[in-house]
């Protein structure tokens, strides 16, 4: 009985590895190119539909932060965005807290990692980079718009219409967005950025999150400073500078994305030769 | 790598899509970058027209554009060797600001577009990039590309500007017809502080004011060109190379 057990165990293994050999499709995950469709798709239509209810509900509700309607609807989106980003920040980072399993079976098998199932993984870093790259996008449109949303209406909370989407959906959806780049580069392509077998943490981890963190620190700052020094808004003013000194560290995802490149063309390269030695022997 | 074989592989559908991505990237970081940056430094010089006056817009605003767009210039030579970033960085901060102005500023808030257009960096841009194209040398651009991205800015945007110049006569005081925008829509600030400035001895030079501040202006971006470039490096390029080794 036994025996017929570990016999099937065997079994099992030896198809797996060769699934593994031969399907090129076996990701152990989403395909990048549908993560970045999907990611950037339901990030895209998140920053649509707030500004549709900026635009249907800001001067009927939003001027007076003391009314209960101002609570249903104001503080109600608040707290959706709350759900998104906790949800958005398990996804991302539970999904991701193990090294890949295909690879480690492809190293153990092949002696090394398939170039096309490490060009998804690679495909996968620079998708959440783009993904993160278009909520900055619209870090960029609701900030200009709080600018403006001040002139007309003087703040009495540090949640107005204005900042719920910037300070508490773009700020802390970049955060989570370019940590889940960095922990996706540490947990799947860690080898490239310290060799393999290598150790230690690459700077352009740290301070790629570094700027989305910066920025929602400076949040602390920026609501001291208007609650006790200057309450009219003066963008020009110079505690707003640390919000463009914190954006200065997204530069960081350049060098997280271009780390990679040798390695792209290294693969494309093993692709195309399998490609034309599998012609060949089949003419 | 041979660049021949690189230019095969470039070719496969894989790179193709790598490249759209990184167009996603880019697109989203240098919006957002250098339109904070912008933003907070420019800002108020950049939303109204009645803040664009002849001494502090045209040394404020071309370099704190400067700063970010000697960014995107430097890593696409040096990442890409394209001669394309400052461009690519003046457009997209363009399409950003635009954005805002007429789906915030404008469609929300109800103030006249022209009333709030943004400056344009983009001549300074393609001076810029071609410069460092030709000369492939970081120093000469800065002298030559980075005192015209000052010198320009003024003259380039004067175009636009000049409407708002005109005199108007009202209750028997003479404003610019920017100025009586200013009055009409009210904002929690307004350039009063400029008007102290426009009556100190700048004044004095009449006419000649406006070449001393562009002038100063184009000195100011020679040496933005080079803190642009550090940052570039510092943030950029370097963080790929530095490894925190694990005790």
């Amino acid at each position: 009985m036994a025996a017929t057990s570990i016999s099937a165990s065997v079994e099992r293994q030896a198809v797996q590895i060769e699934e593994v050999k031969h399907d090129k499709t076996a990701h152990g995950e989403m395909p990048f190119v549908r993560f970045l469709v999907i990611g950037g798709g339901l990030g895209l239509l998140s920053l649509l539909l707030i500004r549709l209810w900026q635009g249907e509900w800001w001067f009927p509700v939003g001027m007076d932060a003391t009314t209960p309607e101002f609570a249903t609807y104001w503080l109600g989106l608040l707290y959706v965005e709350w759900i998104v980003l906790i949800a958005a920040a398990i996804i991302g980072f539970t999904a991701y807290r193990k090294p890949c399993p295909t690879c480690a079976v492809q190293r153990k098998e092949l002696g090394r990692i398939d170039p096309e199932h490490e060009l998804n993984h690679i495909g996968k870093l620079w998708a959440t980079v783009a993904v993160a790259a278009m909520f900055g996008f619209g870090v960029s449109y609701f900030a200009e718009q709080d600018a403006v949303w001040h002139q007309i209406v003087v703040r009495d909370t540090a949640f107005t219409p204005s900042h719920i989407p910037l300070f508490f959906y773009t700020f802390p959806m970049l955060i989570i967005m370019t940590g889940v780049s960095s922990w996706y580069a540490y947990n799947r392509l860690h080898h490239l950025y310290v060799g393999e077998g290598g150790k230690g943490i690459p700077i352009c981890y740290l301070l790629f999150p570094a700027g989305g963190w910066f920025l929602f620190a400076n949040v602390a700052f920026n609501e001291l400073g208007h609650s006790s020094w200057i309450t009219e808004e003066l963008f020009v003013q110079p505690y707003h500078w640390p919000f463009a000194w914190a954006t200065y560290f997204f530069f960081a995802g350049f060098a997280l994305l271009f780390k990679t490149v040798p390695r792209i063309f290294e693969n494309l390269g093993e692709i195309a030769q399998q490609a034309s030695t599998e012609a060949k022997a089949s003419s | 790598m041979k660049a021949e074989e690189l230019a095969v592989l470039g070719q496969h559908k894989m790179a193709k899509v790598f490249d759209v991505i990184l167009l996603l990237a880019l697109i989203g970081f240098f919006t957002v970058i250098p339109h904070v940056s912008r933003m907070l430094y420019m800002g108020d010089w950049d939303f109204w027209v009645d803040w664009k006056d002849k001494l502090w817009w045209p040394i404020a605003g071309p370099s704190s554009a400067l700063l970010v767009t000697a960014v995107g210039h430097y890593l696409a030579w040096y990442y890409l060797r394209l001669p394309l970033g400052a461009t690519f960085t003046a457009v997209f901060v363009l399409i950003g600001a635009w954005l805002s102005r007429i789906f915030s500023f404008y469609s929300m808030e109800y103030y006249p577009i022209n009333f709030i257009w943004p400056a344009t960096t983009i001549p300074m841009a393609l001076a810029l990039d071609l410069i460092l194209f030709w000369s492939r040398s970081y120093l000469v651009t800065s002298l030559i590309g980075g005192f015209l991205w000052g010198f320009l800015f003024y003259p380039v945007n004067w175009l636009m500007l000049m409407p708002f110049l005109q005199p108007v006569t009202l209750f028997g005081k003479t404003f610019t017809i920017a100025d009586l925008m200013g009055y009409y829509f009210i904002r929690p600030q307004t350039p009063e502080y400029l008007r102290r400035i426009d009556e100190g001895t700048l004044q004095a030079f009449l006419g000649q004011r406006i070449w001393i501040s562009i002038l100063m202006a184009g000195i100011a971006c020679t040496f933005m060109y080079w803190i642009g470039i550090g940052l570039g490096k510092l943030l950029g390029i370097l963080p790929m190379r530095k490894v925190l080794r694990q005790t």
